[in-house]
């Protein structure tokens, strides 16, 4: 035991490898999802029983490395030499040892107590490889333990072997040899370190500080730069760094080949091929699904079937907490005659409207989350992003950012939740800032409506042109945020396809859980008070309590008012239309909804559409402007309350704020260059 | 057994090049479809059978696209590839026809919830389309050809 009360463990491995299930395996399933601190990388913290006594597991981002260049991997290493944990549980790819095997020895270098667990060991077997984890273990000074995560094979081995790790402390920090002159080098900054700044070796193996400082790493020099004698270290190590690349180049490139080199040397050995070359199932599949040609058709009617699992396949179920609420609920508190007028209607137009919309969001997300889960499980996602990251790239978007927006068609709530699966945090940000760009299934029947109303023969295209915008849109905010607003670090486009697997029900079951859970608690809060607050507006008014009946009084109708004789003004819409986009921020749907309201006609489109032509609400040009404006505005309060989930309150008000302004000047676009071609 | 394998396949082919053509062809007129009812053009062609609709189009023109494109593939004699076309355009197909099933489940017990009546129509409209028809065709294919798959690539 290390003495301290609490067992600290860590999991640490490349993205794809199976650490979720391992973390599972070990914790029995159980974990607190919080975020690290200062970011919204995620952090999932799990028990694990270890000699009568109780440790905590604590799962690490997906990293490749240990270098400054991404969010994750300083969070991963920042952990180990801050927390410093009692055991460090590095999951080795069987099928991918040389990417795993950089990581381990970058874990080691950096001093910690490693567990190597070689996972998918059934994997490399079918594709015909057979991996030696006793020499391997012996190479690297470290226990190796063979896991099948997907069936739980090898787990209570690598419970031992956690135990045994307990006891043991002081790796081997000497794990890669950098040649001669370098050796050299290290040595006598390793001293120099030692001599000048020894408040720092004692948190950092100081050969571990000198490879970084003349690797030029960023976050070390700025730490090391900080200390009363640190600038004499720093000094040392750059004309010692300019005097090594004079020998053998870029000194930061040098270490990162002779590290592959260590690597590639214990692959070879190690790693015995025991079956003759042939194509693996997996390469079979991808040479169709990843296809250029063939893979993006693929790619899209897999998420179009997805699309359909979620939305048509939960209907009984959003129907049935429909009736539930919004039906038997809300004739419950209308016939309690005995409330006042105000009390009523705020409880059952405001609150129980509130929790209804909450509610119906649920079976859909949840049926997404699940159906997601599964392409999750089996492999399939990481290959859609790997089509399109040579487009996305040259947005400077990595290719998973396409999994935001395709889902964001049907509905931008998973959509955004679905930017989870981005693991740096820049990149994630900006995905979770453009999804809402994505033209949803609730703006359709606005489209719909006002191209009916006005736009004729031009309908269909002018509905088709919204979706094409939407996209572009996305793609040029998403240039403009990483050139912009995150500019800072980012994990590239370095991509891990990882083996085609079975999914796993358990892994599946929690991860589904976990995410829709999630969007009830942080989601659901504030798509209840956004519910509450457009309900007030719509039936208050200077004078008081107006009741459902006189919008045009009521604040919101003031507002619309407003709105239409001043900013709107240039645009060319009515009141009506003003309100509309107002009670739009509940739902997109509701835009027509308010329109036959407004107009006195119900909700039925094709009299809705009727009524707007009738009183020349709009013309060609302000009708097809508008369906622009409802495309970008605002981000409905749902999609509101999943970006405050996943990135916090910010960047919520930067969504609103930023979508509203490029609505508005994408809409005076269309209104001024049409009036200047003369189109009315 | 190898052989035997792949002379059935060889056998199989023409079928799966003839379903490949007939998805293509669904694939066509649903767009057609599609966009007669985007610009209410007047009647659809068996709207009931093949909806206007572009993401089912998209579903069968790529099923379509695979597998004929493992016709492709036979005629070089690439059996792996042509076994992993036709497979993974059939595992499409399959998965379309499974959506479609689960869809009109959900629809008839939407119906029970909501209270409306669970007539024929519901049915007709849900599994008398040719995703699901074209979906049960090709199934026993995707069985044979699954297995056969996983032979090749262990072996």
């Amino acid at each position: 035991m290390t003495g301290r009360e609490s067992i600290k463990v860590a999991l640490v491995g490349i993205p794809n490898v199976g650490k979720s299930l391992i973390f599972n395996r070990l914790t029995g399933g159980k974990a607190w999802v919080g975020n690290w601190p200062g970011v919204t990388v995620e952090k999932k913290i799990g028990k694990l029983r270890i000699n009568g006594a109780e440790a905590e597991v604590v799962d690490l981002p997906g990293i490749y490395s240990l270098t400054a260049y991404s969010i994750d991997e300083l969070i991963a290493r920042n952990f180990i030499i801050e927390e410093n944990p009692d055991v460090v549980v590095c999951i080795a790819s069987a099928v991918n040892l040389e990417r795993s095997l950089y990581l381990a020895i970058s874990l080691l270098e950096l001093g910690a107590n490693v567990v190597l667990d070689l996972n998918m060991i059934d994997l490399a077997e079918k594709e015909g490889y057979k991996v030696d984890s006793a020499r391997l273990g012996g190479l690297l000074g470290v226990p190796v333990i063979e896991t099948i995560a997907t069936t739980g094979y090898g787990i209570d081995k690598l419970k031992n072997a956690i135990r045994k790790a307990l006891q043991e402390k002081g790796r081997n920090v000497r794990i890669v040899n950098y040649g001669r002159e370098v050796e050299e080098a290290i040595e006598k900054l390793e001293k120099l370190i030692e001599e000048l700044t020894p408040e720092l070796t004692s948190k950092y193996p100081a050969r571990w500080l000198a490879i970084k400082l003349l690797e030029g790493d960023s976050d070390v020099l700025s730490k090391v730069v900080k200390l009363p004698r640190g600038e004499a270290v720093v000094s040392h190590a750059r004309s010692l760094k300019e005097c090594l690349e004079r020998k053998v180049g870029d000194l930061e490139s040098y270490i990162i080949k002779r590290r592959y080199e260590r690597v590639l040397e214990i692959t070879k050995a190690v790693v015995r091929k025991v079956v003759a070359p042939a194509i693996s199932l997996t390469d079979a599949i991808d040479s169709v699904l990843t296809h250029k040609v063939l893979g993006i058709p693929f790619a899209l009617s897999i998420l179009y079937l997805l699309f359909r699992f979620a939305f048509e396949v939960s209907t009984p179920f959003v129907d049935l907490i429909d009736v539930a609420i919004n039906g038997y609920l809300h004739d419950l508190v209308i016939g309690i005659t005995t409330l006042p007028e105000w009390l009523t209607s705020l409880l059952a137009d405001g609150v129980i409207a509130g929790v209804g919309t909450v509610l119906t969001f649920l079976p859909v997300v949840a049926f997404f989350f699940l159906g997601f889960a599964v392409f999750e499980d089996v492999g399939y996602i990481a290959r859609i992003a790997f089509l399109v990251d040579k487009l996305f790239s040259k947005f400077n978007l990595p290719g998973k950012t396409i999994i935001p927006l395709i889902i964001g068609f049907g509905c931008n709530v998973p959509g955004v939740m679905a930017t989870r699966t981005i693991e740096d945090e820049n990149d994630r940000k900006t995905a979770a800032l453009i999804a809402p760009l994505a033209s949803c299934n609730a703006r359709l029947p606005v489209y719909l409506v006002i191209g009916a109303a006005v736009l004729g023969y031009s309908a269909g295209f002018a509905v088709l042109s919204m979706y094409a915008l939407g996209i572009l849109l996305a793609l040029l905010m998403g240039f403009a945020f990483r050139r912009f607003l995150f500019r800072g670090l980012s994990s590239g486009f370095v991509m891990e396809l990882p083996p085609y697997m079975k999914p796993n029900i358990g892994n599946v079951a929690m991860k589904t859980w976990e995410r829709t859970k999630k969007f009830l608690f942080k989601a659901g809060t504030v798509i209840f008070l956004g519910a509450v607050v457009v309900w007030f507006l719509s039936v208050t008014g200077p004078t008081g309590y107006l009741g459902p009946d006189h919008i045009e009084e009521s604040f919101a109708g003031i507002i619309g008012n407003w709105l239409s004789s001043t900013i709107l003004k240039p645009l060319g819409w009515d009141w009506r239309a003003s309100v509309a986009l107002l009670f739009g921020f509940i739902a997109k749907e509701v835009v027509v909804g308010t329109f036959g309201v407004l107009y006195g006609v119900g909700e039925e489109e094709e009299t809705v559409a009727h009524a707007i032509a009738e009183h020349h609400s709009f013309t060609p040009l302000t009708g097809y402007a508008y369906m622009a404006f409802v495309l970008i505005y605002i981000p409905c309060v749902a999609t509101l309350a999943a970006i405050r989930g996943e990135l916090g309150l910010k960047y919520a008000i930067l969504a609103l704020v930023y979508e509203i302004v490029l609505a508005y000047v994408v809409a005076l676009i269309i209104v001024a260059g049409g009036h200047a071609l003369g189109i009315a | 057994m190898a052989q035997l394998n792949i002379k059935n396949i060889k056998a199989l082919s023409p079928a799966i090049l003839i379903l490949g053509i007939i998805y293509l062809v669904i694939g066509i007129i649903s767009i057609i479809n599609w966009c007669i009812a985007l610009a209410n053009l007047g009647k659809q062609f068996y709207p009931n059978l093949i909806p206007g609709d572009l993401g089912f189009a998209l579903v069968t023109l790529t099923v379509g696209a695979s597998l004929t494109t493992s016709t492709y593939f036979i005629m070089r004699e690439n059996i792996v590839m042509h076994l992993v076309s036709a497979t993974c355009g059939a595992w499409l197909a399959v998965g379309a026809l499974l959506i479609q099933i689960m869809v009109a489940a959900a629809t008839i017990l939407d119906a029970i919830i909501v209270g409306d009546s669970i007539d024929y129509s519901i049915i007709s409209e849900n599994l008398l389309r040719s995703d699901v028809i074209m979906g049960c065709i090709i199934l026993p294919a995707l069985i044979y050809y699954t297995s056969v798959l996983r032979k090749m690539v262990k072996a």
